[in-house]
């Protein structure tokens, strides 16, 4: 570990190298003593770990020295140690950022070394944090986390490495299980704000009361139930990105709130008077057709725009081509290497059996079935027999729904449209049913 | 040294912060014997010009000082000196009690310098 370096500002001869010769007994302390508050800011610069700062020196008080030295660094604990017993110097020392203040008596060393310790163990883990913090950023890299080869998914990699340039909003559209939520990790660890919280709120899975609450915080006492102060997830973001999933499904009311809050760029919290300013970068994400339910007027359009910024849209997996068999390939090898297995080829009509196949559950879905067939082979082989497709939209669930039968066709025709892209013609012949019979159903809103 | 009860200086602080390592023990008796009398010039400076805060800065800057050096005597005094000069009053009494505590330290001073051979 690197020297712990402490600065001591006093101009009591005696007691600073008193000082210095008691904390240099720890090796591990390299120990400065300075006699004036300007010797100290000229050797600012060397980063101290701590400063132990006299309050009455010679030239400067140490609240002046104080604000001086947190101009150049913000983050160095400052100690003040003073001969004053005065209540209300040291109050307004600690408000002014001194981390703790101490009258000069013969503790003065035990409330030291106390410090130091705490300190040291803050610098540990601070260490420890950013270096974790490194390991999720690599893991993060994009090519780690979108995989494949085809057109389509290229034009996701262009567009996010346009992403994280710079701090536009990102909305990301993609049908479930293709992988909305990685691709905005996959922009935040790569883009400047890494090093700063990435907090993720599905809007949909909190209930319409809470969710003020839950985005913006609120303070104690604020409505029933509200015991505590809560920090809420955009102050949780600060200097970071919060991403918003299902934004779909956000109610009207809360649409206009956010909206003033992305507008003002702060917020207040529910109950709460002081507002408090936030940098926060903004990626959202979606399933649904935004553009529809703004036509529908369930989505406000002004929020609709603020909130467009850069839109990604991740293709189907079934899009993808041969990225189906990639990722089949390496989720296989994912899960063996996880379960110390033996790796498995998978068979050629295996391959052609998933390359048949829709993937209503996209990505998401191929990693389970992989998983599946991994865990049903006996051999070092995937072969098609191990390869079973539970999907929910058109399976054995479908048949228990008791529908009525014009029911199950309509969910039939729903079905292949989404499948073919709205193709009514291709649907018509795949269904052997005239088009007519389809446009009528679309005309009515029946399906 | 040995630390009896009529001993005017007590070092047990002094080597809490230091150790016993001998010679750093020295080293800091001799910052203390050259560094306080300036600061009693100081204080008596003050009372000559009855600059009382002179006076209760120098008695500020000694009280840490004599705490170390476990000189129990002068540990209400210098107290005393402080606070009736930050409260500019009562100036013959503070005169009297900075007698005592020069001359305590005048002795405090030879005393070491004879234990320590300094």
């Amino acid at each position: 570990m690197e020297a712990f370096r402490i600065f001591i500002v006093e101009d009591d001869v005696f007691y600073g190298e008193m000082l210095k010769h008691h904390l240099s007994l720890n090796p591990d302390n390299e120990v400065h003593l300075f006699k004036t508050g300007n010797d100290c800011l000229k050797n600012i610069f060397k980063a101290p770990s701590l400063i132990s700062l006299d309050y009455s020196l010679p030239d400067m008080s140490g609240l002046d020295v104080m604000k001086q030295i947190r101009k150049e660094n913000t983050e160095v604990p400052i100690i003040i140690v003073s001969g004053q017993e005065d209540i209300s110097t040291a109050v307004t020392l600690l408000r002014e950022g001194a981390y703790d203040y101490f009258v000069k008596d013969p503790d003065v060393k035990d409330r030291l070394w106390n410090v130091i310790k705490k300190i040291r163990e803050n610098l540990q883990l601070r260490h420890e944090i950013s270096y974790l913090k490194e390991e999720i950023g690599k893991k993060y890299e994009f090519r780690n986390v979108i995989k494949g080869n085809s057109p389509a998914i290229k034009q996701i990699f262009n567009l996010t490495e346009k992403a994280i340039k710079t701090n536009i909003t990102v909305s990301i559209t993609g049908e479930t299980g293709t992988g909305k939520e990685l691709v905005a990790k996959a922009i935040h660890y790569n883009s400047s704000r890494a090093k700063k919280p990435f907090v993720a709120v599905n809007v949909s899975a909190i209930p319409g009361e809470l969710i003020e609450s839950e985005m913006f915080g609120h303070e104690k006492g604020s409505f029933t139930g509200a015991a505590t102060r809560k920090i809420g997830k955009f102050e949780l973001a600060q200097g970071g990105t919060i991403f918003l999933d299902e934004i779909g499904e956000m109610d009207q009311n809360m649409q206009s709130k956010l909206l003033r809050v992305l507008q003002e760029r702060e917020l207040t919290r529910v109950g709460g008077n002081d507002t408090i300013k936030i940098d926060v970068r903004l990626i959202v994400a979606t399933n649904r057709n935004l553009t529809e339910e703004v036509h529908k007027g369930n989505f406000r359009e002004d929020l609709y725009y603020r909130l467009l910024g850069l839109p990604i849209e991740i293709p189907p997996l079934r899009y993808r081509g041969n990225d189906i068999l990639l990722l089949a390939k390496y989720f296989v090898d994912e899960f063996c290497a996880e379960n110390k297995m033996p790796r498995f080829s998978i068979t050629e009509s295996a391959q052609n059996k998933l390359m048949r196949y829709s993937f209503p559950g996209n990505v998401r879905e191929l990693k389970a079935i992989m998983e599946l067939a991994s865990v049903l082979s006996d051999t070092d082989q995937i072969d098609e027999t191990h390869i079973s497709f539970n999907s929910t939209d058109l399976s054995g669930n479908f048949l228990l729904e008791e529908n009525t039968l014009e029911e199950y066709n309509k969910k039939i025709i729903r079905f292949y449209l989404h499948k073919y892209n709205e193709n009514v013609l291709q649907v018509a012949q795949k269904l052997d049913i005239g088009k007519s019979t389809i446009y009528r159903m679309l005309k009515e809103n029946q399906i | 040294m040995k630390n009896d009860a009529n001993q005017i200086y007590k070092l047990d602080k002094l080597i809490e912060y230091i150790g016993t390592d001998e010679e750093a023990i020295k080293n800091m008796i001799s910052i203390f014997l050259s560094t306080t009398p300036d600061l009693l010039l100081q204080l008596k400076n003050g009372l000559l010009t009855e600059n009382y805060e002179e006076i209760a800065r120098s008695a500020h800057k000694l009280k840490p000082t004599l705490d170390i050096f476990g000189i129990d005597n002068l540990h209400e005094p210098i107290r005393f000196i402080e606070v009736h000069a930050k409260q500019k009053k009562n100036l013959p009494k503070i005169t009297e009690t900075s007698t005592l505590v020069e001359q305590t330290l005048e002795q405090v001073f030879m005393n070491l310098k004879r234990d320590y051979k300094l």
